[in-house]
């Protein structure tokens, strides 16, 4: 199937967002649902029974401010291009996720997947500064602004950002940036699962705040680092003496219970770059939010339910537990939510061949309010339903 | 009272107790305002749930009577959120002041929704954390209140403001219906609903249980204080800190007029009076990176042309050095009848260019503007001094506030960065969000509280908000 563009190259954002609303409204007149796309490197396949609805030519950089750490970008906007924009100003965007560096602005946003430096930026609800978006009924609007800091109206954007696009179509954003940072370092120890949990523990409990704090699974870690065993990865980046103290403190804890793997120093860029890679490379990913101080048993779920994973990563200090499989099924998935949620911990499907995605829904087992609610607000953003969107099963 | 609000105060009596009802008109009157000076309202009762049962039960019985509701932290909201009109009835929660927990492993608490936000923060100090937003209100306003209002504060420049340390709720809705929003590791369930509540002024339900983020106190804190000659100055100095990529915990800016208001009370902190600003500059963090980051700040504040630069060298000195700064507001509320905190965001590298527009404002409508503000977020409150009581100066005050925002949005900022929209910004909504814009807002709110009764009339402007719903070709 080809894709819709809903413009060939359209350079300010009004038409772009004028353009994405006619695609809208003609969706809806043919009573076609759409699925919004970016990169298309994240859902390469479309989801059954939709049109795609291309925002790759929406890709412009504009009022990039240094001075003020605010950019604001089109949602077709590839994450590396505008890597590459940021860096020669000097600044950068504080997101990682898994997937290829090909991915764009738009997709990652509504994906709302974090990657490892979740564990101090946050993800990405917390880059967002505003957006404009399309709505299911085919209205461009406008949220937040251009400021950090910003209370004007109601924070809309949240539900678009992590929204897998049942939400909107994002055109357009307006991203919070850091400046480059002078030093960017990463240390990695290995030991059991039992040991590195352990480790993660303690290493919190010194107070300690790297950037990254990554619990590994033994093929992941092998494949990262050629590490043997669950492997903790840390990394920091800012100033050099906040840097070398930081990974200092984390030193002490891990490095008293594992043992240092060697390399991870020299190539920390590579590392975490395949890190990304591999991770957005399993054809079954699964996030749960876990408690900190318990992601093991998270882990020990996931495998009761799904089996045993390609691999684990774990962010420490947030408690997010991801898993990959070749595949999985979706009543093994309901089973994983029900469990899951007994302890508070949504799982969600963060990606899936199109026909699990439909089944199983990127998230599951709302609490019956939870879910009233959602789906009430799900029918604002999308009145005609026409976002193709699997969002809750 | 007439007969139905008798009638209502008993049934609400029945839920709470009759000690936590009040009816009486006196009573009323010391509910009538909020931080925000320009405005009144007096509810029809005040009613005190110490529990989400009994918050549940309250606005149960409210919705079936169709009586509106507005929920009520410590009243220190500065937009007049938390003001309540008959028939509206108050819904104050302060009563609701435990901490549920305070978990360290996981570093999170749960609370209820009146805990003051320096309980929190000295509850979690004993574990060696820190609930990071810190309100100059801190001392009074409640984690609830803050939840509403988003509410920032001088150390939200390097730990963000409060939505981003808000992991889950428990929520009444406006029928009675308890829910729950996020999850304790704030991984949200499907859209971020918590992520939506948070600034929602009290208009989507009452918030009953809170898990919060809390950080590990950091080991090292130093703060030195810059005065300048030219308030200019002061703002290039604070955009050049943030370009080289230092992140202070706070940075802070006060202008002459702000300096000897604090001078000239009880609060004096011995800063320089012939200074056209102060700037307050904390880092916080490792020892060494804190060193660093200081000196290089102090060098850039010189280079931007500073006098002198005084280091606290001590906790109590450092005490000090904030205490004219969170005092500012006590002294200010001195010099004259009433005061009307001003709060909008700009670009931090316009703060310059729209400070002097700010200052010719002042001038030319004849109103002292006083500037204390979270200058590292460029989040500008310009404090207008006036009495209530004289009506031409009441109108300038009205004109200025406006000019004030126009100029702010003009330099690419918004209306408000921490204190809301209430009843006080509904007038300039306009001046950033379109129709559309305002009817999706409208149409959320309307999501979380199809009743309408919760809060009703504030943040969206009445009339402003195009018609939302499904699109039909004309
Ligand atoms: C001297 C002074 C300094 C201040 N400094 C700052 C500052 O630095 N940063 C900042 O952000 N603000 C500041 N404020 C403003 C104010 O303190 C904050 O907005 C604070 O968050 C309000 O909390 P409160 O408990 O007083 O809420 P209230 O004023 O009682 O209520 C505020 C709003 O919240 C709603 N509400 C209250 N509780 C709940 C609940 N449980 N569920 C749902 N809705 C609820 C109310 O309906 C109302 O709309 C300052 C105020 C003063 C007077």
């Amino acid at each position: 199937m080809t894709a819709r563009a809903p413009v060939a190259a359209p350079t300010t954002l009004p038409a772009a967002a004028a353009s994405v609303g006619e695609a809208v409204r003609r969706a809806i007149v043919s009573g076609q649902r759409l699925a919004p796309r970016g990169a298309g490197t994240w859902w390469p396949e479309p989801p059954p029974l939709s049109e795609p609805l291309d925002l790759s030519p929406i890709a412009h950089v504009a009022g990039l401010a240094s001075a003020d750490l605010v950019v604001t970008v089109g949602a077709g906007c590839r994450l590396d291009a505008l890597g590459e924009r940021l860096a020669a100003a000097g600044v950068w965007l504080a997101l990682d996720p898994p997937g290829s560096r090909a991915r764009s602005v738009g997709g990652v946003l509504a994906s709302g997947g974090a990657g490892p430096l979740a564990a101090r930026f946050g993800s990405p609800r917390d880059q967002v500064l505003g957006l404009t978006a399309v709505m299911g009924n085919g209205t461009p609007v406008r949220m937040g602004g251009r400021v950090v800091k910003n209370v004007a109206g109601f924070d809309v954007a949240k539900a678009v950002v992590g929204g897998h696009g049942a939400y909107g179509v994002i055109v357009e954003a307006h991203l919070r940036l850091h400046a480059l940072p002078a030093t960017d370092r990463s240390a990695a120890w290995a030991g059991s699962l039992r040991e590195v949990v352990a480790a993660g523990a303690l290493t919190l409990a010194a107070g300690a705040v790297p950037a990254a704090l990554e619990a590994v699974s033994p093929p992941l870690a092998a494949d990262l680092l050629a590490a043997d065993g669950w492997t903790l990865l840390a990394r920091d980046l800012g100033g050099h003496a906040a840097v070398e103290e930081e990974l200092a403190v984390v030193s002490r804890s891990a490095g008293a219970a594992l043992r240092p793997v060697h390399g991870a120093a020299d190539a920390a860029a590579a590392v975490w770059r395949r890190w990304r890679e591999i991770v957005g490379g399993w054809p079954v990913l699964v996030r749960v939010g876990a408690d900190p101080a318990a992601w093991a048993d998270a882990v020990a779920l996931v495998e009761e339910h799904l089996g045993s994973p390609l691999g684990v990563s774990t962010t420490v200090p947030r408690g997010t537990v991801r898993a990959g499989f070749a595949t999985a099924s979706a009543g093994a998935l309901a089973g994983l939510r029900a469990a899951a949620a007994r302890r508070g911990w949504p799982v969600t499907l963060e990606r899936a061949h199109p026909a699990l995605r439909e089944e199983a829904g990127v998230a599951g087992a709302l609490a019956p309010g939870t879910r009233r609610l959602a789906e009430a607000v799900r029918r604002v953003y999308d009145p005609h339903d026409v976002f193709v969107v699997p969002l809750v099963r | 009272m007439t007969h139905t609000s008798i009638a209502l105060a008993e049934e609400l009596a029945g839920i709470v107790g009759e000690r936590f009802v009040r009816t009486r008109p006196t009573e009323l009157l010391t509910f009538a305002a909020d931080g925000l000076p320009t405005h009144r309202a007096v509810p029809a009762c005040v009613v005190f749930p110490g529990s989400a049962s009994e918050v549940s039960a309250v606005l149960a019985r409210l919705h079936a009577r169709g009586t509106p509701f507005v929920a009520r932290g410590a009243g220190t909201g500065l937009s007049g959120g938390a003001l309540a009109e008959a028939p509206a009835v108050l819904v104050t929660l302060t009563r609701m002041g435990r901490i549920l927990a305070v978990d360290a492993p996981n570093r999170r608490a749960v609370v209820e929704p009146g805990v003051v936000n320096a309980t929190l923060a000295r509850e979690a100090a004993r574990v060696g954390l820190h609930y990071a937003p810190d309100p100059s209100s801190q001392s009074a306003c409640t984690i609830g209140g803050n939840v509403a209002e988003n509410a920032g504060g001088p150390h939200c420049l390097k730990y963000g403001v409060t939505t981003n340390h808000i992991l889950a709720l428990e929520v009444v809705r406006a029928d009675g219906e308890r829910v729950h929003l996020g999850s304790a590791s704030g991984e949200p369930w499907g859209p971020d609903l918590a992520g939506l509540f948070v600034g929602s002024e009290g208009t989507f339900g009452v918030a009953t249980a809170i898990t919060v983020r809390l950080v590990p106190v950091p080991p090292t804190v130093r703060t030195i204080l810059a005065d300048f000659t030219a308030l200019r100055a002061a703002g290039e100095a604070v955009s050049r800190i943030i370009a080289e990529g230092i992140v202070p915990a706070a940075l802070e800016m006060m202008d002459r007029s702000a300096i000897g208001i604090v001078e000239s009370s009880v609060y004096a902190a011995g800063y320089p009076t012939d200074a056209a600003a102060v700037l307050l500059v904390e880092c916080d963090g490792r020892e060494g990176a804190v060193a660093a980051d200081i000196a290089r700040a102090e060098a850039i504040c010189r280079e931007a042309g500073a006098g002198t630069v005084r280091a606290a060298r001590t906790a109590a000195e450092r005490e000090r050095l904030w205490q004219g700064r969170k005092k500012a507001f006590g002294a200010m509320g001195r010099i004259s009848a009433d005061l009307l905190v001003q709060d909008a965001t700009v670009p931090r590298s316009a703060l310059p260019d729209v400070l002097e527009r700010v200052a010719e404002i002042g001038r030319r409508h004849a109103l002292r503007v006083t500037n204390v503000f979270h200058a590292g977020d460029g989040n500008l409150h310009p404090n207008l001094s006036f009495d209530a009581a004289d009506p031409d100066e009441l109108a300038r005050v009205a004109v200025a506030s406006r000019e004030i925002m126009e100029v702010c949005v003009a330099a690419g900022g918004t209306i408000t960065g921490e204190h809301g929209v209430g009843v006080d910004k509904k007038k300039y909504m306009d001046l950033v969000f379109g129709p559309d814009d305002l009817a999706l807002m409208d149409a959320v709110r309307g999501a979380f509280d199809p009743s309408g009764l919760a809060n009703p009339g504030k943040v969206i402007p009445d009339g402003a908000a195009r018609p939302w719903g499904p699109w039909s070709p004309a």
